[in-house]
């Protein structure tokens, strides 16, 4: 029996802690309850009382915010932008680690580091010269052009949780496949790729809210609203619509819901994937 | 199979870091042409009044904000993560949940949502202060010299606290039973224990996690951008550095072209060799300290 089991805190001074807890539970919901409330008033709410429930629930601001707000395409921007980086991020970091871990060749470590490099130094430092070489391959100011900088920028953390998960793998399994005449593509995709799922996993989840959530790369590369991205097209929306709280809220809750829903669904896999992120 | 990734990276992420020292040595603007002029850049940057107070100002805040969110967010997530690593505690899971959510959602979202809570007018904190009686304590929490800053921060704070709490509460997890049990029979109570023996244990998880949150309070973008705005208003009094490096490599309402590309690539340069040089050392800090159990 541990000592954390048998005794965590007694009698008052337990009491006091779960007030504490549950005081910092209500903290940290209360925005999204504000923010709920919020969205569904009109003007008149607003102005009477942050606190109180709509007296009218006015759907049609979400209604206004999808249309008007043109949040219909920035969503639909961010689908695709967020779910091909994922996928890019899943091959190409997949099959780099396959290599750089299970394959001895002059020079392995240091490509390693090379890649590590990348989790050291922000991205937005090296943001400059992209924004000029997208020009120059005029993908600035496209969809494909944000894609590729993020499967590149995602690489790096790919690398270094897959690298580990692969190493991870006995030797005795590849040696298996290969008696059998498998090539090292083939024990790739049948064998070593269903033995890391795990780690897929983690790592898409990861670099899904890492795009969904990004605001800065967007704001650099992006230019014309059709190309904008939830975050974009809602910081742009806020500049149109000041004091429109009612429909820059539904705005917000529209960007937020989805990761909302996903990590209701795998709220393990979440706090799994995004602390083991700097663990080693 | 290693190439794709190999060249991606390359093209998008390794040359472009070369690429900004070397751009940083110029006066271009962008577009037309461009001159090498040595540490031009620099010595503007360090020397130019308007140019070196903006940039210390925006660093002092970012150290500002560093140093609270140690205190408010690792500090508080760490004790936070002693109370819920008792096993015997009810609704763990949930409040595990309810904490981490602040940090998976984009933070520009919910810098507006706050923006409207603390809405001097029509803002749910006022409202409740009004309420409560405490008239004379509602506030222009973002307009106000004196309480914008301080206000960004409690923010800020609020949104990391969840990711270190859940963290810290892995690695306390960690700790062998055994090591808890023994300081127990010697007589320790838990707050003994925790000092005498888990606080020490900790010591790696704490550095790298104050390395993260070094890394996270100067790189401080989104949420601030969403509080204040690109000049960090009220009068620049909520200004940090990645704001500053936007305004310079991208221009402002009040200066549209900024200051070029050059320029912009000398501030991300200075600011890349500070943060790989604190990192650098936190990181040593952290090896040295590598315990095993």
């Amino acid at each position: 029996m541990g000592i954390i089991k048998k005794l965590p805190f007694r009698g008052s001074s337990r009491a006091v802690l779960y007030i504490l807890l549950v005081l910092y539970a209500i903290i940290t919901l209360f925005p999204f309850f504000i923010s709920i409330i919020a969205s569904f008033k009109d003007l008149h709410g607003l102005y009477a009382n942050a606190l109180a429930l709509p007296q009218v629930w006015h759907w049609e601001n979400y209604r206004i915010a999808w249309i008007q707000g043109n949040f219909s395409v920035y969503f639909r921007n961010s689908v695709y932008v967020t779910v091909l980086s994922v996928i890019g991020v899943l091959v190409f970091g997949s099959t780099a680690s396959y290599v750089l871990a299970r394959y001895g060749f002059p020079g392995r470590t240091a490509l390693y580091m090379y890649f590590m490099a990348g989790l050291v130094i922000p991205f937005r430092l090296a943001v400059l010269p992209v924004f000029v070489l997208l020009r120059s391959l005029h993908l600035f100011d496209t969809l494909g052009g944000l894609i590729l900088v993020y499967i590149a920028v995602d690489l790096s953390f790919s690398i270094f949780i897959l690298t580990n998960y692969f190493r991870s793998i006995p030797q005795e399994v590849e040696e298996a496949a290969v008696m059998d005449g498998a090539g090292p593509f083939r024990i790739y995709l049948q064998i070593m790729l269903p033995l890391v799922r795990p780690a897929l996993a983690t790592v898409g989840i990861v670099v899904f809210v890492w795009v969904w959530n990004d605001f800065f790369i967007p704001l650099v590369f992006l230019q014309t609203s059709e190309k904008y991205t939830l975050v974009l097209g809602l910081f742009r929306f806020f500049g149109q619509h000041l004091n429109e709280w009612q429909y820059v809220l539904a705005g917000a809750n529209i960007t937020l819901l989805p990761v909302i829903l996903l990590y209701l669904f795998a709220s393990g896999q979440f706090i799994e994937g995004l602390t083991a992120g700097v663990r080693k | 199979m290693l190439f794709p990734a190999l060249i991606l990276y390359t093209i998008f992420v390794a040359y472009p870091y070369i690429n900004s020292l070397l751009y940083s040595f110029t006066d271009w603007m962008g577009v037309g042409p461009k001159h090498f002029i040595g540490l031009g850049n620099y010595i503007r940057l360090f020397t130019e009044p308007r140019m070196a107070h903006t940039f210390w100002r925006a660093l002092s805040h970012n150290a500002i904000l560093f140093g609270v969110s140690m205190l408010f967010a690792v500090g508080l997530g760490l004790s936070f993560a002693f109370v819920l690593s008792s096993r015997k505690l009810k609704g763990r899971g949930f409040f595990k949940v309810v904490y981490f959510l602040p940090y998976i959602l984009p933070s520009l979202s919910m810098g507006f949502i706050w923006r409207y809570i603390l809405h001097p007018r029509w803002g749910a904190i006022n409202e409740m202060l009004k309420a409560v009686g405490l008239v004379s304590w509602t506030h222009a929490w973002l307009g106000d010299l004196k309480t914008a800053f301080p206000t960004i921060m409690a923010i800020w704070c609020l949104r990391c606290t969840g990711f270190y709490i859940l963290f810290f509460m892995a690695a306390i997890l960690s700790i062998p039973e055994e090591l808890r049990d023994a300081a127990m029979v010697d007589g320790c109570n838990r707050l003994q224990t925790i000092w005498y023996i888990e606080l020490p244990l900790l010591k790696p998880t704490i550095l790298l996690l104050s390395l993260l949150n070094f890394i996270n309070a100067f790189n401080a973008f989104d949420m601030i951008y969403a509080l204040s705005d690109l000049t960090g208003t009220p009068f620049g009094r909520s200004d940090v550095l990645m704001l500053f490096f936007y305004r310079t490599a991208f221009g402002s309402v009040n200066n549209p072209f900024g200051e070029g590309l050059g320029m912009g690539a000398a501030v991300a340069v200075v600011m890349a060799v500070f943060l790989i040089v604190v990192s650098f050392l936190f990181l040593r800090a952290i090896q040295k300290s590598q315990v095993e159990y």
